[in-house]
């Protein structure tokens, strides 16, 4: 066991490294440094993402394809309270609480009528809600080129002679204090041993008298939470559109594959290694149009790393 | 079997009807707009159908298919553009280099399953969203590479097919095929694989199926239809756009056809209906299209959560009002196996030797020897023993750190587990493994698909075993309609087609009555007389193995602890402590 963390690491190390060096050689270090910072707050967001869903999957075996459509309904309603010029926290707020209300909405009405069906089926349940909000949302704000500012984006921070705006500052530093913040969660806090345990086996947790809707109800709000603080960022760094922040959890779902979509500290690594890479693609003449296949070359290698030498023989467990 | 491969079913004659009403009537009564839309129905039509066998047939959830429609019709245009060729020509070019882009996604596909495998799936389908992005659809433009935009290009189109209503019919004709060769696949040897793939990959294996074949199979199927699809919607349009192969596109197709009913055509044809026609009649009546994504996402959830054969399911459930005049029961008393012999027909044996199997931990098997000479062993132990992780090392399903088994003096360790098949090994599971896909005659024809005999030989064959195992009547049931007893009688009629050379039990009496089993046991002690084969057999029921096996290897905790004649076995003071838990029981 140790043994293979180990090659993973240096595997990983290796492989960065050279990505880096290939990508920005020659290259002024003040250019790669400013794609650098671009690429963490992109990875970033594609880490919050991930975490958002394997905060959920570990906790109640859903794969939750509408986190991104919660967090485009958050934005979109952040967007409509700006717009009617609301105290800004407020509107910032609601964003996040529009995002949770809709992944309550689903985990305590509609996940307990699949609570035994196998994951394929749970995750694409979830895509038709996500649908749904989808299908809404797009008809009430009509396709229009919007933005969505906050104050932070324009106070900048120099950093190693960079200028870093403050919003990729927080989004960067959410995704880490959420990584260990919910680490600290699970390991001392009672709920937290209780999602172990149902991630470990629900059946036997269960049996054992955890209280699981109590806890499945926590990890929905949790990653409603993440869900529409990840969409209301994204709607200020990359783009305010509906379909465009739904059709990220696809990338999102990137990262948690990083994970395995069990440890987060992983899926952390992994979002922001593959925003970087994305970001670094463009200095490549040749590759600079692919750039945003990274994400998903990167998760299907890592997919193949991790399954190497398993045979496929007994049915059941994915 | 080969009989019914040109059986027309009744829902495929309504099929076929459906598909004559739009190829024959549909072109005259619509407008130049619905043509259009029809065509591509027809095409996405054919696209789902992809996915629905995949998922359907094999369980598997692949979220590239209208990814390699898009492939497909790059392709189309692409050579349509740089070389002139005819239509058709190019239309092969397209579907054949498609499949093997279907063949490249199998590979993945081979060591990944269920939400794994979908994820896979679906990075691809990103991937290929972004690679159309920047290799564009050409729409014009000089040579190979060449790209235009801002003019309506000339698309060839196949001579017999150049107005839009002629391109319907070709389309729909098109499609048809693309049905029957879906179908005719299902009903061939890849069905049959398919189906117990579907089932268990280890009982797939275990009745000689290569997986890894038939999976990369079903693949290029559904890479082949995709491409044909991409190629034909390229052939309505002239021109395509990166924006109609999204990822997003390729989830809609797979959600619609679980919400249409991926088993059956009518429902592959409704989630085709959903994705174009839908948008097509709101945009019609001046209401926004985004309100099909509300439509659909309802339609999901609902077919998911109450209906898991989709509306087709429902549809059908109405109109054919189930003839259901099942066949009677298998009645044990009813079984006469032959002359019960016992008497050994050959001096074979099967050497265990030093078998040693870890997980993590736990040492499951720890130095296991035996050499068994006798037609029928027994192997018995308390619960988490050993035995089946025994069977698996015999299987080839879980490798043993060292030693070997050989029999006959053959040793097994370098076959793979669908050769040792092919060599005459036979298992059942402790959960019996019946395709419920598939009907009796079916699940033990699977078995001897691979063999070299005509076809007349291996339904002959499996007509035999049926008989010896008294499920004649029973041979056109489906698996799904079969109940426990049943279930075990096809395991052991599976076991002995095909000259068997070793025949693995895995607690085949289990959840049976007493009478149930006592037809079982009659039946197992023919087994050796009838093809030769040894029998290793796992049970619980002491009795059962005390009167079929005629020596008997105990394992307690990994571990061997006696083997010899079964009756010296069993009053062994060891033996009863370890089933009993204390020596104080054992007297």
């Amino acid at each position: 066991m140790a043994r293979n963390t180990l090659i993973n690491v240096a595997l990983y190390v290796c492989a960065m490294t050279l990505i880096i060096l290939l990508l920005g050689w020659g290259k002024p270090s003040k250019v790669l440094g400013l794609f650098f910072v671009s690429g963490l707050a992109v990875g970033s967001l594609y880490a919050l993402g991930g975490i958002g869903l394997v905060v959920l999957y570990r906790a109640t075996g859903v794969l939750n394809l509408a986190n991104g459509a919660a967090g485009a309904a958050g934005a979109m309603t952040a967007w409509q309270l700006a717009q009617w010029q609301i105290w800004p926290p407020i509107a910032w707020l609601s964003s996040i609480l529009v995002a949770l209300l809709i992944s309550l909405f689903y985990g305590r009405l509609i996940a307990p009528l699949l609570a035994w069906r196998e994951p394929v089926v749970k995750a694409v349940a979830t895509l038709g809600f996500a649908l749904i909000i989808l299908g809404l949302v797009s008809f009430i704000w009509v396709d229009d080129p919007r933005s969505l500012t906050l104050p932070t984006d324009k106070i900048g921070v120099r950093l190693l002679g960079l200028r870093v705006t403050v919003t990729r500052l927080i989004v960067f530093g959410t995704s880490i204090a959420l990584v260990i913040g919910i680490w600290a969660y699970l390991k001392y806090t009672a709920i937290g041993l209780q999602m172990r345990s149902l991630a470990n086996d629900r059946d036997l947790s269960a049996l054992i008298g955890i209280p699981i809707l109590r806890v499945e109800t926590i990890a929905w709000t949790l990653s409603g939470v993440i869900a529409g603080f990840t969409g209301l960022m994204f709607g200020d760094l990359i783009r305010l559109e509906p379909t465009v922040i739904t059709f990220m959890v696809i990338p999102s779902i990137a990262a948690a594959i990083c994970g395995r979509l069990e440890h987060l500290s992983l899926v952390l690594i992994g979002g922001l290694s593959m925003g970087v890479i994305e970001s670094l693609l463009t200095l490549s003449p040749l590759l600079k149009g692919v750039r945003p296949v990274a994400p998903f070359a990167i998760a299907a290698l890592v997919l193949l790393w991790y399954q190497r030498g398993n045979r496929l023989t007994f049915g059941g467990g994915d | 079997m080969n009989t019914h491969l040109f059986h027309v079913t009744r829902s495929g004659a309504a099929g076929l009807l459906f598909a004559a009403f739009a190829c024959l009537i549909v072109p005259l009564v619509v407008g130049s707009f619905w043509l259009s839309v029809f065509t591509s129905t027809a095409c996405f039509a054919l696209a789902a159908a992809g996915t629905a066998f995949m998922y359907a047939r094999l369980g598997m959830v692949s979220l590239t298919q209208v990814g390699l429609m898009g492939v497909g019709g790059w392709v189309m245009l692409r050579l349509n553009y740089a070389y002139g060729l005819p239509f058709e020509v190019n239309l092969i070019l397209a579907s054949l280099i498609t499949m093997i882009f279907g063949m490249i996604l199998a590979l993945p596909a081979l060591r990944l399953r269920g939400l794994y495998l979908a994820l896979v799936t679906l990075m691809a389908a990103g991937g290929l969203e972004i690679i159309f992005a920047t290799f564009q659809f050409p729409n014009g433009g000089g040579g190979f590479w060449g790209v235009e935009t801002g003019r309506t290009p000339f698309m060839a189109r196949p001579i017999v097919a150049v107005s839009d209503a002629a391109y319907l019919r070709y389309t729909v004709c098109v499609t048809t095929f693309g049905f029957l060769l879906i179908e005719m696949a299902r009903r061939l040897n890849p069905g049959r694989a398919w189906a117990m793939i579907r089932r268990s990959e280890a009982a797939a294996m275990a009745a000689g199926i290569n997986v890894t074949l038939y999976k990369t199979i079903a693949f290029a199927l559904a890479g082949l239809i995709g491409g044909l699809a991409g190629g034909l919607l390229a052939g309505s349009l002239g021109l395509l756009d990166g924006g109609t192969f999204r990822a997003s596109e390729s989830i809609m197709v797979f959600a619609l056809t679980v919400v249409g009913g991926a088993r059956y055509w009518l429902g592959v044809v409704i989630a085709a209906a959903l994705f174009r026609i839908v948008p097509a009649l709101l945009n019609n009546w001046g209401v926004d299209a985004d309100l099909s994504f509300v439509i659909f996402g309802a339609g999901l959830l609902h077919a998911v959560i109450t209906a898991p054969n989709g509306i087709a399911g429902q549809v059908l459930d109405v109109v054919t009002k189930k003839a259901a005049k099942p066949t009677p029961s298998i009645d044990p008393s009813q079984i006469s196996a032959p002359t019960v012999q016992t008497a050994k027909t050959s001096d074979s044996t099967i050497e265990i030797d030093g078998i040693k199997v870890q997980f993590g931990g736990v040492l499951a098997l720890n130095n296991v020897s035996a050499c068994m000479a006798e037609p029928i062993s027994g192997i018995i132990g308390p619960n988490g023993a050993g035995k089946t992780t025994l069977m698996n090392v015999f299987s080839g399903f879980v490798a043993s750190k060292s030693g070997s088994i050989s029999v006959d003096g053959f040793d097994l360790g370098s076959l793979s587990p669908h050769q040792r098949s092919e060599w005459g090994l036979r298992r059942s599971f402790q959960k019996e493994e019946i395709s419920e896909d598939l009907t009796v005659a079916e699940n033990v024809r699977v078995q001897i698909d691979t063999t070299r005999q005509s076809a007349a030989d291996k339904k002959a064959e499996v007509a035999r075993a049926l008989a010896y195992v008294g499920m004649t009547t029973k041979a056109r049931t489906s698996g799904a309609d079969l109940n426990t007893f049943e279930r075990r009688l096809t395991d052991i009629a599976k076991c002995i087609v095909g000259a068997p050379k070793l025949i693995m039990l895995d607690e085949p009496a289990g959840g049976l009555s007493i009478q149930e089993t006592n037809a079982l046991g009659d039946l197992i002690l023919g087994i050796h007389a009838q093809t030769g084969a040894h029998v290793l057999l796992i049970d619980h029921d002491v009795d059962l193995i005390a009167r079929v096996c005629s020596q008997t290897l105990v394992i307690d905790f990994g571990v061997p602890i006696a083997f010899g004649p079964t009756h010296a076995v069993l009053s062994d003071p060891k033996v009863k402590a370890a089933y009993l838990g204390t020596e104080e029981f054992a007297s």
